[in-house]
Parts: C-alpha cells; sequence; structure tokens
C-alpha cells in the first residue's frame, strides 16, 4: 500500500519567478524510509511541506497543481489540523520550533490540542520523550537543553502526537557530530519499535546510508534520481557536479578507479581495500611561514552570564597573523562567546584580550569593527539594505571614507566573492547562500585583518560550503587572518591549519588540525568525531589523511610483479 | 543563554498563587492606584505592592527595569505640571508657565502611581509561568488561541531582545555609530537595526507558525491542558481581600479622602 502518492505536482510559491517543484511524481509505501538531497534551492523543503500539508494550506502559493494524497487524505482539501495527525514534522532550527518552557510541556502540547484526556497525554509523553532519550529530563526548562537535546525534543513533540510519517527536513544541520549520530540513532531504534515510514532531507550521506533504504535527488524541483543508496551514491561524478557530497570513502574508491560495487561506509571500505593499495608516508605539505607576530592573544579569560555559572574557564590563546582556525567543539561549548569576546561584541568578565599587541579589552565593538569582522550565522541579522552593493557600501561610509575608494573596495570585494552580477538586487529575496556571501561581502569592505565566520554554511549543500570557503581560503592567502566556527568537520580538515576543540568552556586541544584528528578517542569525549576520510585511512593504513584528495596522492598501486 | 519571559523560579506563596487571582491582583492595584491622587496615598498603594514583591523574592531581578522606571518618574514630575494646571498655592512663575503646589503634588502622585502598576506587572510576570498564565487566561473564559498568543508575546521577548543585541552589535561592527547625532539622525540611523530585527522576526514567526500548526494547534473542539489548576482556601483568601480592600478604597475616596485634585482621578 502506498501511503504517500504524488501526482504531477507543480507548485509556485507567491511573487516567485520559477516553480518550486516542477512535476513531481512519488509513490512511497508504508514503512520506507527515503532520503532526500539536493542542492539548496532544489525543493527539498517544499516538497516536505508538501507532505506535511503546510503547502498550500497555510504557505499560500500562486499555483498548486497535482495531488498529494497522504494516508488516504488529499492534502488540498484537507487542513494541517487533519493532517498533522498522520504526519509529523521537524525543521532545521531547533530554537523557532520550541515555543513552551519545559520539556514536559512541549511534548504535551500536541496531544493537548487534540484533547485527549490527562492520562493518555502523559503516557504519549513518557513514550515520546523515552525514544528520544529525553527521560528524566521533564521539568527541565527548555533554554537549559543543548542543541542536540532541544532537536530531539522538537522530535519528541511530534512523536507525541503518533504519526505514521516522520519527515525530518535538515534536522540534523545545526547539530555537533554526536548531536546528529543521536538523532540518527534514536530514528533507527524508532523504526525497530514502530513501522513508522521516515522521510529524511538532510546533507551528511554517510550518516544516513544506515538509515534509508531509498535515496531521491531532487534537483531545480524535479526528481534527477530515485534508487537504493548504493546505486545513487555511486554516481559520484553526478552528485558533485550538482554540488551535493557522496560519502567520502565512496568517492575514494571511485577515483581510484575500483572496478567492483563501491563501498558506502567505513566497515565496507576497509573490508573492501585491495590489498595492492600501498600507502605512501606522509609529506607534509610545505608549512606555511607566519609572521610570529600574535594577531590576538587572549590571556586568562573567563566569562560568565550568570554569577558563578562560567561559560569559559582560563582561556589562554595565541593566534598568529595570517593563520586559518577551525574553531570546534559541541553546541554550547563556547565557541560562540569566544568568538564575541575576541570581536569585541561582548567583554571578558575576567581577563584580557589584545589584538596585534594592543590591549583591546575595553575597547568598543565600533573601533574594533576595523580590525575584526564578525560574520553571523544568520546572514539576516546584517543585510537590511535595498540593494547588494548598497549593503556593501554601508561600513565604508560610516567610516566617511573618499568615494573613489569606497568605489575601488566594493568593486574589488564584489569580483573576489563572484557577486557582480547580483550588485543592483534586493538581498532580501537572495537564496541563504548568496545572503550569506552578501553578509561576508559586507563586512569584507571594512578591509577587517581578522574574519571570524561563526557557522558560516550551516544549511548549506556541500557545494556552496565549498565556494565560502574558498573564499575564507582566498582571504587567507591575502594575509587576513581567519577563524571559522563549524560542526562539518571535512570543512576544518580541509581548509583550517590549527584547530582548537572547546569543551564546556574550557581549551581541551589546541594543535594542528592533523594531529587533532588523529585522536579519535579524545575527540569523541568532546562530541566529536574526525571526518569519514581521516577515520578509514587512520583504521585501514596508520595515517590520518584530511581529504580525499590527499589519500589518493599518498597511494601507490603496487602490481602484481609475477602477474 | 537566553531565558524564557520573566519567570523567576523561587519558593514563594505567590509564586503558588492561582493566577487568575494574581490577574485579579494586578486589576485591584490599577484600580487602587487610579483611586487616589495624593501622593501619600499612593505611595501606600506602591508600598502594598513592594512588599508583596518582597514576599515573592523577585524584586532583584527587576533591575533592568529601574532606570526606565525613574525616568518615567521623573518624567511625570516634569510634564504634569504643565498640562494639569491647577490648584491655588503658586510654587513659581515663568512667563506663561505657572506651577502650583497642587499640580506639583498630583503629578508626583501619579508618578509613583505609574510606577507601583508596572512593579505590579513584573511581580506577575515574575511569579507566573507563561503557561499558567494561558491556562489562567482560557479558565476565565478566553479563546484559546488569544490566550496563547498573549503568553507567547512574553514567551518570546527575551527571543527578540536577543536578536536585537546581536544585530546590534553586527551594525556597530560595521561602523554604526549611534551614540553621536542629534535625535533625527539616529533614528535614521535605527534603519539598519530595525530592518534586520523586522526581517529575523518575521523568518523566525513564519517557522514558528509551521511547527504550531503541524501540532495540531488550529484543531477545533476542546482542549485539554497537563496543567491543572485549582482555586483553593488560599486564593479565595487572596481574592476576596482584595475585593474588600478595592471596596474600601472606592468609599475612602468618595468621601473624600486621598485626593489632591478631587474633581479629577
Amino acid at each position: 500500500m502506498d501511503i504517500i502518492s504524488i501526482k504531477d505536482l507543480y507548485v509556485k510559491y507567491r511573487m516567485a519567478k520559477k516553480y518550486a517543484l516542477e512535476g513531481i511524481n512519488l509513490n512511497i509505501k508504508l514503512g520506507e524510509s527515503i532520503g532526500i538531497i539536493g542542492p539548496t534551492g532544489a525543493g527539498k523543503s517544499t516538497l516536505c511541506a508538501c507532505i506535511a500539508g503546510l503547502v498550500p494550506n497555510l504557505v499560500k502559493c500562486d499555483e498548486f497543481n497535482g495531488e498529494v494524497i497522504v494516508n488516504g487524505l488529499n492534502t488540498k482539501e484537507k487542513s494541517v489540523a487533519e493532517i498533522c495527525q498522520h504526519v509529523g514534522i521537524v525543521f532545521q532550527d531547533y530554537e523557532s520550533q520550541l515555543f513552551r518552557t519545559t520539556v514536559l510541556l512541549e511534548a504535551a502540547f500536541g496531544p493537548e490540542n487534540l484533547g485527549l484526556n490527562i492520562e493518555e497525554i502523559k503516557e504519549r509523553v513518557e513514550n515520546a520523550l523515552k525514544w528520544t532519550r529525553l527521560t528524566g529530563m521533564e521539568k527541565k526548562y527548555t533554554f537549559a537543553l543543548s542543541g542536540g537535546q532541544k532537536q530531539r525534543l522538537a522530535i519528541a513533540s511530534v512523536l507525541s502526537m503518533l504519526p505514521s510519517i516522520l519527515v525530518l527536513d535538515e534536522a540534523t544541520s545545526d547539530l555537533d557530530p554526536i548531536g546528529k549520530y543521536e538523532i540518527y540513532e534514536i530514528i533507527k531504534n524508532l523504526k525497530k519499535e514502530k513501522p513508522i515510514t521516515l522521510i529524511m532531507v538532510d546533507h551528511h550521506l554517510d550518516r544516513i546510508t544506515e538509515i534509508v533504504d531509498r535515496v531521491i535527488v531532487l534537483n531545480n524541483g524535479k526528481t534527477i534520481y530515485d534508487g537504493k543508496p548504493r546505486e545513487i551514491f555511486s554516481k559520484v561524478d553526478e552528485l558533485i557536479e550538482m554540488g551535493l557530497a557522496p560519502p567520502q570513502v565512496t568517492e575514494f574508491f571511485h577515483r581510484m578507479n575500483y572496478n567492483k560495487e563501491y563501498p558506502i561506509n567505513i566497515q565496507e571500505a576497509i573490508m573492501n581495500t585491495p590489498s595492492k593499495w600501498k600507502v605512501k608516508p606522509l609529506i607534509e605539505k610545505e608549512v606555511k611561514k607566519y609572521s610570529n607576530i600574535p594577531a590576538i592573544e587572549v590571556i586568562d579569560v573567563w566569562h560568565s552570564y550568570e554569577p558563578n555559572i562560567w561559560a569559559l574557564k582560563n582561556i589562554n590563546l595565541k593566534i598568529y597573523d595570517g593563520e586559518f582556525i577551525g574553531l570546534i567543539g559541541q553546541n554550547g561549548s563556547g565557541k560562540t562567546t569566544l568568538a564575541h569576546l575576541i570581536a569585541g561584541i561582548m567583554s571578558p568578565t575576567k581577563g584580557k584580550i589584545k589584538l596585534f599587541g594592543e590591549d583591546v579589552t575595553k575597547q568598543t565593538i565600533l573601533k574594533r569593527g576595523r580590525i575584526v569582522g564578525y560574520v553571523f550565522q544568520n546572514p539576516d541579522y546584517q543585510i537590511f539594505s535595498n540593494t547588494v552593493k548598497e549593503e556593501l557600501e554601508f561600513g565604508p561610509l560610516q567610516l566617511k571614507l573618499p568615494r573613489e575608494e569606497i568605489e575601488k573596495r566594493v568593486k574589488h570585494v564584489m569580483k573576489v566573492l563572484n557577486i557582480e552580477d547580483i550588485a543592483n538586487e534586493d538581498p532580501f529575496f537572495l537564496n541563504k547562500a548568496n545572503r550569506q556571501r552578501v553578509a561576508v561581502g559586507s563586512v569584507l569592505t571594512l578591509n577587517p585583518k581578522i574574519i571570524i565566520l561563526d557557522e558560516p554554511t550551516t544549511g548549506l549543500s556541500p557545494g556552496e560550503t565549498r565556494k565560502i570557503m574558498e573564499l575564507a581560503k582566498d582571504l587567507n592567502n591575502m594575509g587576513v587572518t581567519v577563524i571559522t566556527i563549524t560542526h562539518d568537520m571535512w570543512v576544518v580538515a580541509e581548509y583550517c591549519e590549527r584547530t582548537i576543540v572547546l569543551h564546556q568552556g574550557e581549551i581541551k586541544m589546541n594543535d594542528s588540525t592533523r594531529n587533532v584528528f588523529s585522536k579519535i578517542d579524545e575527540l569523541e569525549k568532546y562530541f566529536l568525531k574526525p571526518p569519514q576520510i581521516t577515520e578509514y585511512s587512520i583504521k585501514k593504513f596508520g595515517q590520518p589523511f584530511l581529504s580525499v584528495e590527499e589519500i589518493i596522492s599518498h597511494i601507490n598501486i603496487e602490481e602484481d610483479k609475477n602477474a | 543563554m537566553p531565558k524564557y519571559a520573566l519567570y523567576v523560579e523561587k519558593e514563594s506563596i505567590i509564586h503558588k498563587i492561582d493566577p487568575r487571582a494574581k490577574i485579579l491582583w494586578v486589576l485591584c492595584v490599577f484600580i487602587w492606584s487610579m483611586t487616589f491622587n495624593d501622593p501619600l496615598w499612593t505611595l501606600m498603594i506602591f508600598i502594598i505592592v513592594f512588599s508583596i514583591g518582597l514576599i515573592s523574592k523577585t524584586l532583584k531581578e527587576f533591575k533592568f527595569a529601574y532606570p526606565g522606571m525613574i525616568s518615567l518618574f521623573i518624567m511625570c514630575l516634569i510634564l504634569w505640571p504643565l498640562f494639569r494646571r491647577m490648584g491655588n498655592i503658586i510654587i513659581f512663575e515663568f512667563g506663561p508657565l505657572i506651577f502650583y503646589k497642587e499640580s506639583f503634588l498630583y503629578a508626583l502622585a501619579v508618578g509613583i502611581r505609574l510606577c507601583a502598576m508596572i512593579l505590579a506587572g513584573l511581580i506577575f510576570l515574575a511569579t507566573t509561568k507563561v503557561e499558567d498564565l494561558e491556562v489562567g487566561l482560557v479558565k476565565i473564559g478566553l479563546p484559546y488561541s488569544i490566550a496563547f498568543g498573549v503568553s507567547g508575546v512574553f514567551r518570546f521577548i527575551p527571543t527578540l531582545l536577543g536578536d536585537g543585541q546581536l544585530i546590534l552589535s553586527a551594525q556597530e561592527a560595521r561602523g554604526l555609530d549611534l551614540r553621536s547625532g542629534s535625535i533625527f539622525s539616529k533614528l535614521r540611523k535605527a534603519v539598519p537595526i530595525i530592518a534586520p530585527l523586522l526581517v529575523t522576526t518575521f523568518r523566525r514567526t513564519g517557522e514558528l507558525a509551521m511547527a504550531m500548526e503541524s501540532r495540531g494547534f488550529s484543531i477545533r473542539g476542546k482542549r485539554t491542558s497537563i496543567i491543572q489548576i485549582k482555586f483553593i482556601k488560599k486564593d479565595y483568601l487572596f481574592t476576596i481581600f482584595n475585593i474588600i480592600l478595592t471596596i474600601i478604597f472606592i468609599l475612602l475616596r468618595i468621601i473624600g479622602y486621598g485626593a489632591i485634585i478631587p474633581q479629577v482621578l
């Protein structure tokens, strides 16, 4: 029986120039687990919203043609109130999905609306919390939960509606590696207990292979591929072309011209690595010479938001001019706090901060902004102008620079960012990747010597992530010191020379990226995991390679001499 | 880390009082403060409210609000005598402006009155969880969607403040100088703050609506609430006490006590 059946679905949002979905046909059987992948703007979220009935019932569109039948209900004719008893949907941003104050009340909200009796509500909440491993936290305030717990609570609060279909629309994107892993674990266990149908949009293909039994690739509102995970992930070149990332081990085997079925996870890769693939000793790339001028010095810094609760404890850190630093750690480990202190968004409770030797602890952000540029995770925090060009001009205008100088800077930045063609567009209507570029640009025109990127790639597809990071690399090559906060470990592995691990407000690791990612066990203590290819190369060859590129350049295929 | 709303977790009798009784108390404080316009009498009302605050152990948490209350108080002292020009005893004259003693005392009373009302509101929010407020409003007879809206406003104020703070920092880092310039140039400079705040809130609200709807917010029919509130003996006592006080205060005013300028509230 098909639990979801979509026929010739065309969706065009209000004011949109093109269709978000263009002729989707899809049948999903009861109990199937589907992974949906595709670049940003492919229509993944729209498809999820259509299945949940939010489109066209809540979000109005100019055009909604075709049919979406969910559990026998035609979504166009039913209300969300009715459909939500069959479909539970969870979104990326856990902050805006939680609106009650305690865990118990959040999970009970749905069943309360159903008008069930209290005993049944309590039972459902208890089960939902058990499935999401939140038992015992009923009385906790939701703001006191970690990011991963918040997202699990968002899942619990739809599971308490007992849906037969669960839709996760990039529910893991904002989470640290272990937070993601826990979500996958609870989903796997849930599948064992209930015949629930699962639809998940996720960019982390290496992980979802363990869960989904069918993958759909969307691009430009159309279904491009639909098949078994192995079949889809083996189309390495096609996926990369679209800006998607197949599992790293799959890409590796493909590029080594492996002629049998590609592995799609670490275990398969380790078992199937041909014995004639020999690895050369690791040749470190030429070590970049930094000036020995410290750009940032953090000296004995402590910070607290509430009395006696330290968000940062005794931080001592030197970052040299021209370095590219990765700042990683669990959600809530203090990464953003540290970055805010460096940028002057807040002053530390105790301790000193120096920039290029000058004590700036008490300096206002107004002054410090000329040295440190800060790009927020949410580009909407910065953007307000009518056109992209005006947005870029804003900073230099405030500094009252001469007109020619402003023109020169804006032109240069637009060229670096490759946004010349959208110079006169309204940034509000750009997609997130482009808004993020505009936000970066608006900081760059101030010519900062240090730039901090606070999770710049959250919610972007791997292809777009790469573009933003390439940009950061170009800036770094021009001499700008870059600090990036991210949960994408492959980003750190490929771009950052030094990695700092924060855990519960303390610096736990501070070393070259390779050394940090070599210590798998230690990382796990801090809820982190190295990229798949690094884990694979350590386990198989005993050497930590940081990218597919790197491992390929170190492999020799030993021809069998007797043959 | 943003906290939700103004709720302060403390063990106090005020926290335990039924939200309905507390809503009525706030209304009573409003009536009491409006009943009198003699500063000594409004001061008495303020002291009553202040003592309730002391009992609730939440007064320390309102530090953020005190500067605002004080400036409001000073504004009252300056502005009211200009508009409410009544009385017999002139303190001083300044061209066409005449300051009477009565109007000055009246202004003092109004200043204290407003502070008492604000403080009562703060105490209410600090001792009542947003969900309890919601349940209280529903029990009083408001439709659930309105009750949810009211409590939701308080729930999201801290989120909004947090966003505002970050946006301010983001724009200051880009050279926006809000501290200098005339009031008009300051207003113009607010655009880079207001626009992103609106956009952020707009996007947030959209996502919130989807999350709520997909959890059955708009299901019609009877809604159960997992929070059970009961009006018990202490709530009755508290309410009856408030009502009696209200009647006494109104009677006192009618027979002529507590008013500097008897013709107005």
